[in-house]
């Protein structure tokens, strides 16, 4: 079982998932701090975490998809390794965050 | 609680934990010098799709009961940070994990036929930090399970 197209989508998935990550750490944080948006999320969707999955589902689907199309010359354990990195980065903001605000420091 | 969200609750814990486990096998796996890629790879799948249905029935319970009837004990009781820090980190932290589980099985299924020896080393790096994430997620659900 040797499917031509599946290094190409390891590698769109990958950076998807990066993207994603990294757009849920600031939209998490931005969702804490700015009541508006926390608003719209919860009027859009019924309840702020749903759209927080919803709008994670879209987007990592949509970069999904479109890298798909693309071909490039990165090698696959660079990409799974930054993948790494931006996954940890995002826990580490989402995490660091809700300690500050356990602390009252934001 | 009704039975229907007992149900979901389970489901979400019990899928959770098993998709857990096997992101540990499938590390275990990779750190080996040839892996069953052909093992790995199928259990991976199991991982992602376990993944996705811990989170729609965690989902339905989150959104339908915890707020209303969990939530407000926990913020009134002795431990208010088993919910403002474990259970809002957890919460959040979980959304990354479906996404990043199929990364793995994806990386589990290329290697069956193209092993490669920098890939495999970075795909279990990547299944440590999904590994740590699940672990920090499923203890963060023990703490707000035993705050109330």
């Amino acid at each position: 079982m040797n499917h031509p197209e599946l290094p190409t989508w390891v590698r769109s998935v990958a950076i998807a998932t990066i993207i994603t990550a990294l757009m849920l750490a600031v939209l998490i944080v931005a969702a804490e701090e700015v009541p508006a948006l926390k608003d719209w999320l919860k009027a859009t969707f019924y309840h702020h975490w749903l759209g927080k999955g919803a709008l994670a589902l879209g987007v990592f689907a949509v970069v999904s998809v479109a890298l798909s199309k693309q071909r490039s010359a990165t090698r696959l354990s660079t990409v799974i390794f930054f993948e790494a990195i931006a996954v940890c980065v995002s826990v580490g903001i989402i995490a660091g965050f809700f300690l500050l605000h356990l602390l009252k420091l934001v | 609680m009704t039975t229907t969200l007992a149900v979901m609750l389970s489901i979400h814990v019990i899928g959770g934990v098993i998709a857990i486990g096997i992101h540990n096998v499938v590390l275990m796996h990779l750190l080996k010098k040839t892996p069953d890629y052909v093992f790995i790879s199928r259990i991976a799948w199991s991982a992602v799709a376990l993944f996705f249905l811990s989170w729609a029935t965690s989902a339905y319970y989150y959104v339908t009961y915890y707020g209303t009837a969990v939530k407000p004990r926990i913020i009134a009781g002795a431990a208010p940070f088993a919910h403002t820090f474990f259970m809002e980190t957890k919460e959040h932290i979980f959304l990354v994990l479906p996404f990043v589980a199929l990364s793995i099985a994806l990386c589990a299924s290329y290697l069956r036929t193209n092993p490669d020896d920098a890939l495999r080393k970075s795909t279990a790096f990547l299944t440590f930090v999904a590994l740590g994430i699940g672990v920090a997620t499923a203890v963060s659900g023990m703490l707000v399970s035993g705050s109330i």
